[in-house]
C-alpha cells in the first residue's frame, strides 16, 4: 500500500520534468528496490521514507538534473502574451494605465514555472501580488491607506514558510506583531480610538510570556500585565489622559526586567536575523507614516527576504532568487520617482533572463 | 555548512564507499548515513549523476528479496577521479588544519 502511494506520487512529480519514460521508470524501479530493501531490514515505513526521502524531496534534488516540461516556452511566451494584452487593453479600453500592471505576469510566470512545488514560491510571488493589489485598490477605490497593509504579507509569508522549524507558539509569536498591526490599523481606520485599539499589541507580550518556564515568573508577568492594562484603561477612560495612562505599563516592564523574561524570543533565530526583520519593519512604518510614502517605503520590507536569501541561500545560485526583488525595486523606483511605469516594466524581464542565464 | 561544499564531500564519500565494494543504492545510503551526518535524500541523485558521468557502471544480481537488485561498481575512470579528488581534498584539509593550528601531516 505504502509503495503504491509513494510510487504514484513520485510518478506524478517526475511527469513535470523532461525525462524520458525509460529513465523515469529506472528512477521509480530504483526507489521500489530501496523501499523493499528497507522493509527487508525491518525498517518501518516512516524510517524508510526518512532514509530515501519523500517524493517531493527526491524531485527537489533531481531538479538540478532535469528541466521542467515546457518551462522555457512558457517563460519565453509571457512577454509577448503580456504585450498583446497590454495593447488590447490600451487600444480598446484606453487602459494604458493601470494596464501596464499586466507586465507583472512576466516575472510571475517565471517564478511560478521555476519554483513550482517549492516552499518559497509564495514568498517570491508576494511582492508582485501585494504591489498589484495595492496599485489596483489605490487607483480604483482611492484607498491607499490602509491598503498598504497588504505589503505585510511579504514578511508574514516568509515566517509562515519557516513554520516547519517552529512550534505553534513560536509561529504565532512571530506573526503576532503583524496581526496586531493589521488589527490596529483596520479597527483604528474605521472606528478611531487608536488610544484603546493599540492594546491589541499586548498580544505580543502575552504570547511571549508563554515561553517563560518558571511558573512563578509567568504568573507575575500575567498579573502585572493585567494590572497595568486595567490601570491604563482606568486612567484613559476616566481621566481622558492616555499618555499618563501609559505610565501604568512601567509596572509590567519592571516585572519583566525583574524576571528577566521581558525579551520576546521573536522567531527563534539569531540576534542578527531578528534585527534584519525588525529594522525594515520599523523603517517601513516610520517612513510610511511620517512622509506618507507607503507606495515606496514597502520596498524596505524586501530587505528581509533578500537578507535571508543572501545569508542562507545557495551561494552559487543567488542571482535567480534575488532577481525578482532587485527588478521590482528598480521598477517601482523608476515608476514612482520618474513616472516611468510604462517603460519600466522592461526591467522585469531581468527575472527570466537571469534565471535562464544562471541555470543554463 | 555550505550545501554545495557538503554535496562535494558526499560525492567523494560515495565514490570511496563504492570503490571498496559494489553496493546497491540502499546500501550506499545506509553506510553513509551511519557514518556521517548527511541528508540521505541527496545520495541517490548523486549516485545517478555520477553514473551518468561514467564514474560508476551498474549491473543487476538476483536476490532472495524479490526482483534482481541493481548494484553500482566503480569504473576505471571513477577510480582515477577518486584518486584526484582524494589528493585535492587532503591538500585542502591540510591547509585548513594548518590555519586552524592542527596540521595533519599524514
Amino acid at each position: 500500500m505504502m509503495i503504491n502511494q509513494y510510487v504514484e506520487k513520485l510518478k506524478t512529480l517526475l511527469n513535470q520534468y523532461e525525462i524520458s519514460n525509460q529513465e523515469k521508470q529506472d528512477i521509480i524501479d530504483d526507489y521500489i528496490q530501496m523501499i523493499e530493501d528497507g522493509k527487508y531490514k525491518g525498517l518501518s515505513d516512516k524510517e524508510i521514507i526518512n532514509m530515501v526521502g519523500t517524493p517531493e524531496k527526491i524531485v527537489k534534488e533531481l531538479r538540478y538534473e532535469y528541466k521542467k516540461n515546457g518551462s522555457e516556452k512558457l517563460i519565453a511566451l509571457s512577454p509577448f502574451v503580456s504585450f498583446i494584452i497590454f495593447m488590447i487593453l490600451g487600444f480598446t479600453r484606453n487602459l494604458w494605465h493601470p494596464g501596464w500592471l499586466i507586465f507583472i505576469l512576466i516575472p510571475i510566470t517565471a517564478i511560478i514555472v521555476s519554483m513550482l512545488n517549492e516552499k518559497h514560491l509564495f514568498t517570491a510571488l508576494s511582492p508582485f501580488i501585494s504591489f498589484s493589489v495595492f496599485i489596483l485598490v489605490g487607483l480604483i477605490y482611492d484607498i491607499w491607506h490602509p491598503t498598504w497593509l497588504i505589503f505585510l504579507i511579504i514578511p508574514m509569508l516568509g515566517i509562515i514558510n519557516s513554520r516547519d522549524e517552529m512550534d505553534k507558539l513560536t509561529l504565532f509569536t512571530a506573526l503576532s506583531p503583524f496581526i496586531s498591526l493589521i488589527t490596529f490599523i483596520l479597527i483604528g481606520y474605521h472606528f478611531g480610538h487608536y488610544h484603546l485599539v493599540w492594546l491589541v499589541f499586548l498580544i505580543v507580550p502575552l504570547l511571549g510570556i508563554g515561553y517563560e518556564n518558571n511558573i512563578k515568573h509567568k504568573a507575575l508577568l500575567y498579573i502585572s500585565l493585567s494590572i497595568s492594562t486595567a490601570l491604563y484603561l482606568y486612567i484613559t477612560l476616566f481621566f481622558d489622559n492616555w499618555t499618563i495612562g501609559l505610565l501604568a505599563f512601567i509596572l509590567f516592564v519592571l516585572t519583566g526586567l525583574y524576571t528577566g523574561t521581558i525579551q520576546i524570543d521573536f522567531i527563534g533565530t539569531s540576534k542578527v536575523d531578528r534585527l534584519i526583520i525588525i529594522i525594515p519593519i520599523i523603517l517601513f512604518t516610520c517612513i510610511g507614516s511620517i512622509f506618507d510614502l507607503w507606495a515606496i517605503s514597502w520596498l524596505l520590507l524586501l530587505i528581509i527576504p533578500v537578507s535571508m536569501i543572501i545569508k542562507y541561500g545557495d551561494k552559487n545560485h543567488l542571482l535567480t532568487p534575488l532577481s525578482p526583488f532587485i527588478a521590482v525595486t528598480i521598477f517601482v523606483l523608476l515608476g514612482y520617482l520618474y513616472s516611468l511605469w510604462h517603460p519600466a516594466w522592461i526591467v522585469l524581464l531581468l527575472i527570466p533572463i537571469v534565471a535562464i542565464i544562471e541555470n543554463a | 555548512m555550505n550545501s554545495q561544499f557538503k554535496r562535494g564531500i558526499i560525492e567523494l564519500c560515495v565514490l570511496k564507499i563504492i570503490s571498496e565494494q559494489d553496493r546497491s543504492s540502499f546500501e550506499v545510503i545506509e553506510t553513509l548515513g551511519s557514518r556521517i551526518d548527511v541528508n540521505e535524500n541527496t545520495i541517490y541523485p548523486i549516485l545517478r549523476r555520477l553514473s551518468k558521468q561514467d564514474y560508476f557502471e551498474t549491473y543487476t544480481k538476483s536476490s532472495s528479496i524479490g526482483a534482481p537488485r541493481k548494484y553500482y561498481r566503480i569504473t576505471s575512470f571513477g577510480l582515477k577521479k577518486l584518486d584526484e579528488f582524494q589528493k585535492e581534498w587532503k591538500h585542502f584539509l591540510n591547509n585548513v588544519l594548518s590555519i586552524l593550528g592542527g596540521k595533519d601531516d599524514d
